[in-house]
């Protein structure tokens, strides 16, 4: 499973950085995460049917909750 | 718990873990969701003492054989719940985030299923702290929300960070 890239920030640690430098790092910051969150659930959706590792691990779920009867536990 | 509400109980998953700790469950309508604890070490800056424990919480249905919308479910949320408090029986340091924006109009929806998964905490074990940013320019709103054990021995730093980080972000508004 390939990990997103990390965002293009500045190395520069926010102690060093100006109020206009941290407010673009933070605007930054927060459009790569969205941009990242949307790209992680489709790659969910095609990791779910082509991999095989994902594919084995849902496997013995369902054969897990088919031999219990029920999907169901209780708490 | 009132008196309209289900028996406590969850659906049994799985915990695939991988580089975005996976985790799946399988409906009583063969609906199949994964859970993810995203790494994000660069939210708060590269110098913060828990950069490396910083997930992003991601819920996804990856397959749903009905072909319909999944319809309302009591028992997600004591799920995601249930999976939420595994996650931390792993590692008890870890701070989660959950963001969810308004690309789709659909956010405020979302943001009413977070609450209801985390009204399925045990929450005195846990402090969460909510901001929410408005994007004038692009007509969007953010929702966040920041969770981490209570006996987590940083929470102060992680608050301040959130605060500092929120702050930044509103800057010039």
């Amino acid at each position: 499973m390939m990990e997103p890239k990390q965002p293009t920030v500045s190395a520069k640690p926010l102690s060093e950085m100006t109020p206009q430098e941290r407010h673009e790092r933070a605007i930054g910051v927060l459009k790569r995460l969205v941009a990242d969150k949307h790209q992680a659930e489709e790659e969910m959706v095609e990791n779910f049917h082509k991999d095989p590792a994902i594919q084995a691990a849902v496997a013995k779920l369902k054969e897990e909750n088919e031999r219990r009867g029920t999907p169901v536990v209780q708490l | 718990m009132n008196e309209e509400e289900p028996p406590l109980s969850s659906y049994n998953f799985n915990f695939v873990g991988g580089p975005r700790n996976s985790y799946f469950f399988i409906t009583l309508q063969q609906i199949t969701y994964e859970i993810q604890f995203k790494p994000t070490p660069y939210l708060f800056g590269d110098d913060f003492v828990l950069a490396d424990e910083i997930v992003e919480l991601v819920i996804k249905v990856t397959n749903n054989p009905t072909g319909r919308t999944p319809s309302l479910d009591v028992l997600i949320a004591p799920t995601v719940a249930a999976i939420i408090n595994d996650f931390y029986q792993k590692s008890s340091l870890t701070i989660t985030i959950f963001i969810c924006d308004t690309a789709d109009r659909k956010h405020e929806a979302r943001w009413r299923k977070f609450n209801r998964w985390y009204d399925h905490f045990a929450a005195s074990d846990y402090i969460r702290i909510d901001d929410t940013y408005r994007d004038t320019r692009e007509d969007l709103l953010y929702h966040f929300a920041v969770i981490a054990k209570n006996g987590n021995p940083y929470l102060r730093e992680v608050g301040l960070a959130f605060l500092d980080f929120m702050a930044d972000v509103k800057m010039n508004k």
